[in-house]
């Protein structure tokens, strides 16, 4: 039910915002997520208490990078380094008093996961190209059933929830391909959401390192040069998910 | 006249025992000594009961309990409690059950790794009882609650020291702590039993 909520809110929208910018898009996602999320744990507080409960607040981050000029090239990366950033402090910040790190620990987790998660977050090429929401897509979809088996329902609800709004998202290009607005929109919004969820998954419900990095390398293949170029943009669409669905069957083996 | 004199010796000495020893449970044992003491976590013991499918009542422990109590006999407002449980210390006699309450679900250990109590007022009820209203976290949720504390004894036994002991037991609703997962199955209502034996500083 959460993921037909998501899927349903997400594939409607973008199909009437679709003729508008990218960030009508990742609003669109942010909004299918956002309906899941409010089913399946109920609307969350803000500021969150419970750090498992920010994710839906990092979608402002997601329409902002898709808001973001085109023509501005050279603040990109830096756009990009403060979303990553927010999320560490939504995420990470909230187990500073848990884990008594002194500063150079604190410093070398927030540090180590925000360079991390902005080398996975897709540029704009990437983000633009047709198969970036469906590999985001599948690895949320792993990212939920490696949370399930780390005994965490909501956090496997979570992911399996933007899982289904950015399917929505991908079978709105599937039925159009070629849109690039689209798919910058949904990878903008399901970039930092996603990257919340594999650390929340990874520190929180215990998600060890194995299928953490597994499911990040799923997540990283977005960087490979597209597969299948030839064979059309639905062909690139769904050969981009199934390589990034491939560290996911030994990321469920070792969760 | 020979058997009237030790039935009448007999009737004294059990008045004299009744007197002496008084009935159990109308009694309550005489004010412990001031001070300040530590919790002994051996030796205590926090349970909670919740209801499962409404089908019957689970219940579960916390190990590690830990903090302080400061007893004023003639001044009851001036003692003080603070107690502080693990969440990760919860023990439902299964692992992975465990796991499961510990993580983002349920108590959120990670991130609230402890349930605490603290007394803000104290005084005494009028069957005896200590009254203390304080603030009780969960899931880093504090609310102010009241309970009723019991005073089970105290007293030097053996080499244990001199200990005092309260009990208590109340009932919080954990979706007022954030805790919402799964009230379809298991209540809204939790049951804290928090037993506390305590060593004198």
């Amino acid at each position: 039910m959460p993921a037909a909520i998501a899927l349903a809110g997400a594939g409607f929208s973008l199909l009437l915002l679709e003729r508008w910018r990218p960030a009508a898009v990742a609003a669109a996602v942010a909004l299918g997520f956002g309906l899941a999320q409010a089913w399946i744990a109920g609307f969350p507080g803000f500021p969150p208490a419970d750090a498992t409960d920010s994710v839906l607040w990092l979608a402002p981050l997601g329409i902002l990078g898709a808001a973001w000029p085109a023509e501005a090239r050279r603040s990109a990366p830096l756009v990009r380094a403060a979303i990553a950033a927010v999320v560490v402090w939504a995420t990470l910040w909230p187990l500073a008093g848990t884990y008594r790190w002194d500063a150079a620990a604190g410093a070398l987790w927030c540090g180590g996961t925000a360079g991390a998660l902005f080398l996975l977050g897709p540029d704009r090429r990437r983000a633009e190209e047709g198969g970036a929401p469906a590999a985001l897509a599948v690895v949320a979809a792993w990212t939920g059933v490696c949370s399930l088996l780390a005994h965490s329902a909501k956090l496997a609800r979570l992911s399996l929830a933007l899982a289904a709004a950015l399917g929505g998202a991908t079978l709105v290009l599937l039925a159009l391909p070629g849109l690039r607005g689209p798919a910058r929109g949904a990878t903008s919004a399901g970039a930092p959401a996603l990257g919340a969820l594999l650390v929340l998954a990874h520190h929180y419900a215990e998600l060890a390192w194995t299928p953490t990095l597994l499911l990040a390398a799923g997540w990283a293949s977005l960087w490979l040069p597209s597969p299948l170029p030839s064979r059309g943009p639905r062909a690139a669409i769904l050969a981009r998910a199934g390589l990034a669905a491939l560290p996911g069957a030994p990321a469920v083996a070792a969760a | 006249m020979t058997r009237t004199i030790p039935f009448a010796l007999s009737a004294l000495a059990l008045s004299a025992l009744l007197v002496a020893v008084p009935a159990r449970g109308s009694s309550r044992p005489a004010a412990e000594e001031d001070g300040t003491y530590s919790i002994d976590a051996v030796h205590s013991s926090v349970i909670f009961r919740v209801s499962h499918l409404g089908i019957s009542n689970f219940y579960g422990r916390f190990g590690d309990v830990a903090g302080t109590l400061v007893v004023d006999g003639a001044d009851p407002a001036q003692s003080a409690v603070k107690v502080e449980i693990r969440a990760d210390s919860i023990d439902t006699n299964n692992a992975d059950r465990d796991k499961h309450v510990t993580s983002p679900d349920f108590l959120n250990a990670k991130q609230f790794p402890t349930l605490s109590f603290e007394s803000t007022a104290v005084k005494r009820n009028a069957k005896g009882d200590l009254e203390l209203t304080g603030q009780f976290t969960m899931h880093g949720v504090t609310k102010t609650i009241t309970v009723e504390a019991v005073h089970v004894g105290h007293g030097t036994r053996g080499n244990f020291g001199y200990r005092t002991g309260y009990e208590t037991t109340f009932t919080v609703k954990r979706s007022d702590y954030g805790l919402g997962y799964a009230l379809d199955m298991l209540g809204d209502e939790v049951a804290i039993i928090v037993s506390l034996e305590a060593t004198k500083d």
